[in-house]
């Protein structure tokens, strides 16, 4: 029993000192994730890194569940949130906007601002009213990937593409928006040209790095004629570029293409080794800029220059050299990124 | 619970800490960090011992509590039940099918029930008849059945209930929510069935010495099902439950649900080894891990604390249960 | 001495138990008359606790008869066999060790009081009250009746196991190793209950591999080889050195 108190004692400490600043504004970001690798994670930092240099007392409080896909963990993260009664709470749904309504109300009705990290569609039919909506344009995010797939296939004249499509969480709105973001464009695309488009696979690897790396294998044996993999975000195509390589496979311009989506560090880093063939990128530093951008507005008593949704700026990559153009250096610099591309290759662009 | 004996013969000086000490073994290990945790987590948020907070926290809590006392009964009687999640999620979804339809909210609490009753027959059949250990019996459910609801739904989810349904799950009576009244209700029952009853009689018998259960002219087999169908049928309460206080069903609710309850079944003093079952520890232990979630959040603490306290106190809990059985045996 | 006038309380006629080509008993013969103890013995493998099983029900015999009172019976389950008053106390078997002595005593036969009978509510009082009597009147000192049994010693549990059996009337008691693994002192107070027991008039059947017990407690003992009766004695004819060689030598006496 000693020991226990001990250890509770260290985590009060912990507590204590993470929240040491005088509650005077508190601000919660409540995410899916916590990954710092992953999308909701590097904005989660971004908001809490910003607050410290914003003018005034603020109190950050963050949590996530303990499985990404859990939505009653979720729903009992934002109970908790009604009692806090944060000034400004962010959210980014787990599983869809539908499941946290009632929250999000009970929420505002104690006072939260609400800032809303949400899928790009049927925001007017919300029965919510946050001071503003952050959205990434997903199902845009997955037309330029098949765009950049046609007009790849077009040009050297791959023709049929047999496409294996790996989806996200079957609910996920993200992952649907970004699907058939995709499957739509490639379509358009290959149409044009006249390359027959061949959907030979789809399979829900849950955004799992590790379940697209199980999956890929079973299905290039049973059809080892597929030429092109999409994966719904940065830990699929990921998993699928793995997944090929350990099986002797070759993904890569001369073997199997894949395309990615969101842009994660060590996705970008791929595209930089000629592994990934397209990843449209979208940076979660500036939804956190966003963010505070809106809280800077709100205390500031401008609250009528909110815009009710800001989209964030989606960056086409299919090279190293747009990601050098594109992406902060600090960024790149991590380990999530310098480690994973050749020396040389490194140095090359910094001169 | 061993020794008001041995108070008794004591009767030196040090009577006091032998009483102390005597009368504090009959308590449960889990009330210690409870309330160590409680006191601790209030002092870094005055939101924390509100009222409204604590009726926050127990709501969290009420449905591992229903469904922890259908675990109590299953681990008791020296099974175990992985599928509590996937049945959850299942019921859940089906359900929601007929809450659409216009069914009666009355018929659809019954169909739920229904739901569960089958799935814990199944669970139990496959335990009592085909002789499959219930750790793996039950695991391979909980694969079957979260694949089979994954697949009825095949992406999609029911969400926006009418709202005379939510208001079972998200409506207050005289002040607190339904969801405590109910897992009061179901609490203080299971707690009774376990101690009064002889279904509880049976279950700790068989769970602590099949054997010898069987010898007495227990029927083993069939106790051991009927504990199975009780889990699964509080496992669909609580789905029916959940799905009003979230206001939606997904094919994903209640996955990961089995660890959270076993953690707070054993947390709350009932053995994995049988024999002994704790319906009011399993929701202290619910209580504590509710607290945990909720208090480290309020103190600004980063969410994993929750977790590793969880984990360690797990551990320590377990630890306690074997060293004081064991000692109890020495002590003779 | 076994009164031949009257009926034996339990008579085995030719009880064989085969599992496939295997034949664990074959053939055994021998009666238990009232208020005798009979100590059936043999080495490993002899079919011993196949011939227990037999006779508590567990196994049905594969060919022969089993008769109480003169009656034949046939068993399918252990509830058969107490139903026909024959209770078996197993060694290690017979206890729920998590649960008090009360609950153990009345385990399979729990008292409900009357308002509560619809959903079986354990009458606790009750049960305890009749446990701790029945306990004083053989003469087993248990302090406590809550004690969970995991907290008594080997003897006091071997002692609420067979006042148990007496207790639910039984007219003859199998003993399954009663003193395996008991202390001296323990022993030797379970083999004064046994004595008390067998003074009362109840049947008794032990299987033990304690020889000195068996020749000390019993009247007539059954010696068990290869499935059959090897040898049947007189206790006061015997030594242990004697038995010795019926159970694993050349002698033999059938």
């Amino acid at each position: 029993m000693n020991a226990t108190r001990t250890l509770i004692l260290g985590a009060a400490a912990t507590a204590l000192l993470s929240g040491a600043a005088i509650a005077e504004i508190k601000v919660s970001y409540i995410t899916p994730s916590t990954d710092i690798t992953t999308g909701p994670g590097q904005t989660l930092i971004g908001v809490e890194e910003g607050l410290a240099d914003l003018d005034g007392d603020f109190k950050f409080f963050s949590a996530s569940p303990p499985a990404h896909n859990d939505p009653a963990a979720y729903d009992r993260i934002l109970s908790d949130q009604v009692v806090l009664a944060p000034e400004y709470l962010m959210v980014t749904p787990a599983t869809s906007m539908d499941d946290i309504y009632d929250r999000l109300n009970e929420a505002a009705a104690k006072g939260s601002k609400l800032i809303v990290f949400a899928p790009p569609i049927g925001l007017e039919e919300h029965p919510i009213d946050p001071l503003a909506y952050i959205i990434v344009p997903e199902d845009v995010m997955g037309q330029m990937a098949g765009r950049d797939i046609a007009s790849m296939a077009c040009a050297e004249g791959r023709d049929p593409i047999n496409l294996a499509m790996f989806h996200g969480i079957p609910t996920s709105e993200i992952g649907k928006l970004r699907s058939a973001g995709f499957s739509e464009a490639v379509a358009a695309g290959l149409a044009e040209c006249g390359i027959t488009l061949n959907v030979v696979r789809e399979e829900f690897t849950n955004f799992s790095r590790e379940l697209a790396f199980k999956t890929i294998e079973p299905v290039m044996t049973a059809h080892p004629e597929i030429n092109v993999v999409f994966g719904a975000n940065s830990n699929t195509a990921l998993g699928i570029m793995e997944g090929l390589q350990a099986t002797g496979k070759t993904p890569g311009a001369d073997g199997i293409w894949i395309a990615g989506q969101g842009g994660q560090l060590d996705e970008l880093a791929a595209v930089c080794r000629g592994e990934i063939m397209t990843v449209p990128f979208r940076d979660p530093r500036k939804m956190s800029d966003i963010a505070l951008e809106v809280v800077r507005l709100d205390l500031a008593g401008r609250t009528d220059e909110i815009q009710a949704v800001y989209p964030t700026q989606l960056v086409p990559i299919t090279n190293c050299d747009q990601i050098f153009e594109t992406v902060p250096q600090a960024m790149l610099e991590s380990k999530g990124f310098r480690p994973l591309i050749p020396e040389e290759m490194w140095d090359s662009y910094m001169k | 619970m061993t020794s008001n004996e041995n108070a008794q013969r004591d009767s030196r000086p040090t009577e006091i800490f032998n009483r102390f000490r005597s009368a504090t073994r009959g308590i449960n290990t889990v009330v210690f960090p409870t309330i160590l945790c409680v006191i601790l987590l209030s002092l870094f948020s005055d939101k924390f011992f509100t009222v409204e907070n604590q009726l926050n926290i127990v709501r969290s809590a009420s449905v591992a509590m229903i469904v922890g006392v259908g675990q109590v009964f299953v681990i008791s009687a020296r099974q175990i039940d992985l599928s509590v999640g996937s049945v959850l999620g299942l019921t859940a979804c089906l359900t929601g099918f007929l809450v659409f339809d216009g069914v009666p909210i009355i018929l659809c609490f019954f169909f739920a029930l229904a739901v569960g009753f089958v799935l814990g027959l199944i669970n139990g059949l496959i335990v009592g008849y085909l002789k499959v250990p219930a750790l793996l019996g039950t695991l391979g459910m909980l694969v079957l059945v979260r694949g089979t609801v994954q697949e009825l739904m095949y992406g999609t989810y029911h969400v926006r209930f009418p709202a005379e349904f939510v208001v079972l799950g998200q409506g207050d009576t005289l002040g607190v929510p339904n969801l405590v009244w109910v897992a009061a209700c179901v609490v203080i029952v299971g707690h009774f069935v376990l101690t009064r009853l002889e279904y509880g009689r049976f279950i700790l018998a068989i769970g602590g010495n099949a054997e010898a259960a069987r010898i007495a002219g227990i029927k083993v087999r069939k106790y051991i099902i009927i504990s199975f169908i009780v889990q699964a049928v509080l496992v669909a309460l609580a789905a029916f439950l959940l799905m009003g206080r979230m206001n939606s069903a997904h094919p994903t609710l209640g996955q990961g649900l089995e660890l959270h309850i076993i953690a707070g079944v054993i947390l709350g003093g009932t053995s994995l080894f049988g024999g002994v079952g704790k319906v009011w520890g399993m929701a202290i232990a619910m209580y504590l891990i509710a607290v945990l979630e909720n208090g480290l959040l309020l103190a600004g603490a980063g969410f994993f604390w929750q977790q590793i306290l969880l984990g360690f106190l797990l551990i320590t809990s377990v630890a306690i249960q074997i060293y004081r059985s064991k000692s109890g045996k020495i002590d003779m | 001495m076994p009164q031949q006038m009257t009926t034996p309380t339990l008579e085995l006629r030719n009880i064989a138990k085969h599992f496939g080509a295997i034949k664990a008993v074959d053939g055994v013969s021998f009666t238990v008359e009232s208020g005798e103890c009979v100590g059936l013995i043999g080495d490993n493998g002899a079919g011993k606790s196949t011939l227990v099983k037999v006779v508590s029900g567990f196994h049905p015999q594969t060919s022969g008869q089993l008769l109480v009172q003169g009656k034949e019976v046939t068993f399918s389950s252990p509830t058969d066999a107490r139903n026909s008053k024959i209770e078996t106390v197993y060694q290690n078997l017979a206890l729920v060790e998590q649960l008090d002595v009360a609950a153990n005593f009345f385990l399979g036969r729990e008292l409900h009081t009357n308002w509560g009978r619809i959903i079986r509510y354990l009458d606790k009082g009750a049960m305890k009250k009749r446990a701790r009597a029945e306990l004083d009147r053989i003469g087993i000192s248990i302090p406590d009746m809550n004690a969970i049994v995991s907290e008594l010693s080997g003897g006091q549990r071997q002692s609420i196991a067979i006042s148990r059996s007496i207790f639910w009337g039984s007219q003859c008691l199998v003993l399954d190793e009663p003193t395996a693994s008991l202390g001296v002192n323990e022993t030797a107070s379970v083999a004064e209950l046994i004595e008390r027991v067998v003074a009362s008039g109840v049947s008794v059947l032990i299987v033990a591999h304690d020889i000195d017990l068996i020749i000390q407690l019993c009247t007539k003992i059954v010696v068990l080889r290869q499935g059959i009766v090897w040898s049947e004695l007189n206790a006061s004819d015997v030594t242990a050195a004697d038995l010795v060689h019926h159970i694993t030598g050349t002698q033999r006496a059938a």
